[in-house]
C-alpha cells in the first residue's frame, strides 16, 4: 500500500514525464462506471479505482469519474462509458484494470476509442 | 455435477466482500434521497464484523424489500438479497425518520472499504457520508465534510486517492486484513 507521501512523489515525478492533455478549454471528459449490483459483483469497484489510478498518476486534467446505476447489459459488466468533450459517448464492456489502462492511454489521452472493447 | 456447481456458487456468495455490500447499501441510501449516511463497521471480540448503514432518506417500501429479498425484480433494494445470504444475521427497517440496515458477518471478508467509499465521490459534494470503524485494536472515523480540511481540494483527483489510501490503511490496521 502506498502512503500519501509516496503518491505525492509519484505525482510530481509523472508531471515531467507524461504529456498532459489539458482540455480545460474544450470541456471535461466524463467517465461513467456502471455500479449496479451486477457490476459490483463483476468488478466495477476495481474498474472505477483503476480509472482513478490511471488519471491521477498520469495527472490528466479535467476528467471526472462517476458512478452510475446498471448500464443495462448485466452479462457484459463491468461496463463504463467514456464521453470526450464534443464527442459521442463510447461504451465499453467486460472491463478489467488492464483494459482501463489501455482505454485511458488510447482514448482519453489519445482521442481514439479502443474498438475491441466497445460493447457489441 | 449440478450440486457441485450450486455449492460453489453458494460459497462464492458467502465470500462476497463487505466493502462491496457497502456500495449496494449506500447506493440504496442515495436512491432514498438521503442527506446523511452513517456507516458503522464494528468488530467484536469474537472476530465477527457488523456492518450498519443508517440514513435519513425515505426508505424502501415493504413490498419492494420483500421482492428484493426474494430475488424478484424490484425498483429499489439493490443487493439486499445478496447481503441476507452472505451475512450471518441481517435486519432491515425503515420509517419516516429514515432507514437502517444491519448485517453481521461471521466469516468476514472486509475488502477495500476505501476503494468502495470513493465510488461516491461526486455525491459526497452534497450528501454527508460518515464512516466509523471500531475493533478491539482501535478506531477510525471518516467524515466527508472534512475532506477539504484533511485531505485537500475535492476537485483534484489526487484527493480521492488520498482518501482511499487513508481509509484502506487505517481499516487494515484496525481489522487486521481479511479474515478467512
Amino acid at each position: 500500500m502506498k502512503s500519501i507521501a509516496d503518491i505525492n512523489a509519484i505525482r510530481e515525478q509523472m508531471k515531467s514525464k507524461v504529456l498532459i492533455r489539458d482540455n480545460t478549454k474544450e470541456g471535461e471528459t466524463h467517465v461513467f462506471v456502471g455500479m449496479g449490483t451486477c457490476g459490483i459483483q463483476a468488478g466495477a469497484v476495481e474498474v472505477f479505482n483503476a480509472f482513478v489510478d490511471e488519471v491521477s498518476t498520469r495527472v490528466i486534467k479535467n476528467v471526472r469519474i462517476s458512478r452510475v446505476d446498471c448500464l443495462g447489459q448485466c452479462d457484459k459488466e463491468p461496463m463504463a462509458q467514456v464521453v470526450l468533450p464534443g464527442a459521442a459517448p463510447v461504451t465499453y464492456a467486460a472491463l478489467t484494470p488492464a483494459k482501463v489502462k489501455e482505454i485511458v492511454e488510447k482514448h482519453i489521452l489519445g482521442g481514439n476509442a479502443v474498438t475491441e472493447y466497445i460493447v457489441k | 455435477m449440478l450440486q457441485f456447481i450450486l455449492s460453489v456458487l453458494t460459497r462464492a456468495r458467502i465470500a462476497m466482500e463487505i466493502s462491496k455490500h457497502l456500495v449496494d447499501l449506500v447506493t440504496n441510501s442515495f436512491e432514498a434521497l438521503a442527506k446523511h449516511i452513517l456507516v458503522l463497521l464494528i468488530e467484536d471480540e469474537d472476530g465477527y464484523i457488523t456492518l450498519s448503514v443508517t440514513d435519513d432518506g425515505v426508505g424502501i417500501k415493504e413490498e419492494d424489500v420483500d421482492k428484493a429479498l426474494a430475488g424478484e425484480k424490484a425498483p429499489r433494494g439493490n443487493g439486499l438479497r445478496l447481503l441476507s445470504e452472505s451475512a450471518g444475521a441481517f435486519r432491515y427497517g425503515s420509517d419516516e425518520a429514515g432507514s437502517h440496515v444491519t448485517a453481521t458477518f461471521t466469516k468476514p471478508l472486509l475488502g477495500k472499504v476505501g476503494d468502495a467509499l470513493i465510488v461516491f465521490w461526486q455525491e459526497m459534494n452534497i450528501t454527508v457520508i460518515t464512516l466509523s470503524a471500531t475493533s478491539p485494536r482501535g478506531a477510525f472515523c471518516f467524515d466527508s465534510r472534512l475532506i477539504g480540511e484533511k485531505y485537500g481540494d475535492r476537485a483534484d483527483i489526487i484527493t480521492m486517492v488520498k482518501v482511499r489510501e487513508d481509509v484502506n490503511y487505517n481499516l487494515t490496521n484496525i481489522f487486521g486484513g481479511n479474515k478467512e
